[in-house]
């Protein structure tokens, strides 16, 4: 009997659209906006209700069934397999806060935010969208036309998260699924003036190697089209409407060491190695607005990360050096800082898991880069509780101590939950 | 009239005793199997390919995708599986299969509440595999046990 391919991060792209906060950017965004935004809802309607009545329709069994098994539906022979599946990842928050400053004022004190992902699976092709509606914004988030021509080998092409970040790959847009209300900020994603490039447009590629008796070795290898530094933070290319730079490289890289031991740990614990190369360049509106004395940056990315489970307790953590080179006339100018983060969780019972992270960045207020978005942090120290109170429901509460270059403040977050089918 | 009142007395204790040890026989006997369709092409599946098959990953059998149907009919049940065969909280294994799901597109294992609904699903996909009682299904000539998961 062949076997498993193991759990790995597989990838998701975030969509992005043209400069929003800038009243200038939005005068010049292509009346065709509106189109490609009802594309994008109309693609996913239509997926979500192909995958419901292809659901209903193809089970034989009761009524009460049906409805139970409705987001996963099989047509089986051994000659082929079709599958499809859907569902939705909701979740409400609340946020209270003392501060004052970008950072702080940042996000809205009330978010309402759904996540809907539906794929199709027929031998060795995959399918895979995911479309995210919040209260601030709608993005198809990700496309992915995968081949799987073994347990140990995928290929997509579309529009992914890129694999150099562990976080993202890990829990994506599901809040119901990371342990906590919020996400290191290194992590974030562009749209939420995230600073590193996150969202790609072109191939990856995901690979096993089976170890015998010691576990796994999992690669991931990101070739695509990198975000445009514009004038509200990075702008991420995406399939139906794109940024108005030139199109420029992206590569993403992780390696992953799986040990095999322990009831979980095969499958949970896990090390890595994190590389990135992107080459950002500038927007239009930026170029126009405020000009710099550059072209365009080429950033380098160094990480490691490590997912680890000692008994009850979890410990996650990454480390990131990146290194930022602006092109500008006669030459390179370089720049540099480092982010890095510490997550610990520790179960109480079944139902009730606590947390506590600690992040922090290096030259804060000396990177040219960083400077580029305002809502950097120094450091932030949070620790909260979630509790599950119902199957597939989350409450989640978080306190954190912030520190910013021009501000310190306390914040309280509020999360409901949940996933749906 | 007292040696009537003993034989009486003799049947209650039986009838007590019988009753009392009946459920413990029953209970004794029960036995969660791991099944497949008569016609499938699986004829054995280990504990390690069982447990990834139920969290969402690819298990082959000459080729072929197997199709994991999980059952919700009975409650004892579901402890069996999340203890014995997926060891995971119930939490966890919602988190867990649905991480799969989010990452790499693969459909999680459909969900029966009705152990005939699931049955008759079983019996008409040669690649699908479920877990139940061994009381539900014997003498059913249209499934087959490939692995004892737990004996009470």
């Amino acid at each position: 009997m062949q076997r498993r391919r193991a759990l790995r991060c597989a990838d998701r792209a975030e969509t992005v659209e043209p400069s929003k906060s800038n009243s200038q950017a939005k005068l010049e965004e292509p009346p065709a906006t509106v189109k490609y935004h009802q594309l994008e809802r109309l693609i996913i309607v239509m997926w979500t209700l192909a995958a419901a009545t292809g659901a209903a329709a193809g089970d034989a069994s009761s009524a009460v069934d049906a409805a139970r098994a409705a987001a996963t539906t099989t047509t089986a022979t051994p000659a082929s397999t079709l599958r499809h599946d859907y569902f939705l990842l909701g979740s409400g928050s609340l946020r209270a806060t003392d501060g004052l400053s970008d950072l702080s004022q940042q996000e809205s004190t009330s978010l309402l935010a759904l996540d809907i992902l539906a794929d199709l699976s027929y031998r060795e092709i995959r399918l895979l969208g995911e479309y995210v509606i919040t209260s601030d914004e709608t993005e198809l988030e990700r496309l992915q036309l995968g081949w799987e021509p073994n347990e140990n080998l995928l290929l997509w092409l579309g529009r992914y998260h890129q694999p150099s970040s562990y976080w993202n790959q890990r829990y994506h847009h599901g809040q119901y699924l990371q342990t906590a209300v919020t996400k290191p900020r290194i992590e974030e994603w562009e749209d939420t003036r995230g600073l590193l490039p996150q969202h790609m447009v072109g191939m990856l590629l995901e690979s096993t190697w089976q170890l015998e008796q010691r576990g796994a070795v999992d690669v991931t290898l990101g070739l695509g089209i990198a975000p445009a530094l514009g004038l509200d933070g990075l702008d991420p290319y995406s399939l139906l409407h794109h940024h108005d730079a030139p199109s420029t490289g992206a590569y993403n890289f992780r390696i992953d060491y799986r040990p095999m031991g322990g009831s979980n740990g095969e499958l949970e614990n896990s090390v890595g190695l994190l590389l990135s190369h992107n080459e950002i360049e500038l927007t239009a509106a930026r170029r126009q607005l405020s000009p710099a004395n550059f072209s365009h940056i080429d950033q380098n990315i160094l990480g490691a990360y490590v997912d680890w489970r000692f008994g009850s307790w979890r410990t996650l953590g990454t480390i990131y050096y990146v290194e930022a080179k602006f092109d500008v006339t006669d030459g390179y100018e370089p720049d540099h800082f480092a982010a890095a983060y510490l997550e610990i969780e520790r179960p109480l019972g079944a139902r009730v898991t606590t947390f506590s992270r600690l992040e922090t960045f290096s030259r804060t207020n000396e990177s040219r880069y960083l400077s580029f978005f305002p809502e950097r942090l120094d450091q932030r120290l949070m620790a909260g509780v979630r509790w599950d109170y119902a199957r597939k429901q989350a409450l989640k509460l978080e306190l954190a101590s912030v520190k910013s270059p021009n501000d310190k403040f306390w914040e309280m977050r509020l999360e409901w939950s949940v996933a749906v089918r | 009239m007292e040696r009537r009142g003993a034989l009486m007395l003799k049947r209650l204790v039986i009838t007590v005793v019988v009753g009392a040890i009946s459920p413990c026989a029953v209970a004794a006997e029960r036995t969660a199997v791991l099944i497949v369709s008569a016609t499938s092409v699986v004829t054995s599946l280990d504990a390690h390919d069982a447990r990834l098959l139920f969290l969402g990953h690819p298990v082959r059998v000459a080729g072929h995708v197997l199709v994991p149907l999980r059952n919700l009919s009975d409650a004892r049940l579901e402890q069996v599986f999340l203890q014995n065969l997926v060891a995971m909280t119930s939490t966890g294994y919602d988190r867990y299969v649905l991480r799969l799901a989010l990452q790499q597109g693969r459909p999680r294992p459909r969900e029966f509440g009705d152990s005939g609904a699931l049955l008759a699903a079983l019996t008409v996909s040669p690649l699908a595999v479920t877990y139940t009682w061994d009381s539900e299904i014997r003498g059913n000539p249209d499934v087959r046990i490939v692995r004892v998961l737990w004996r009470e």
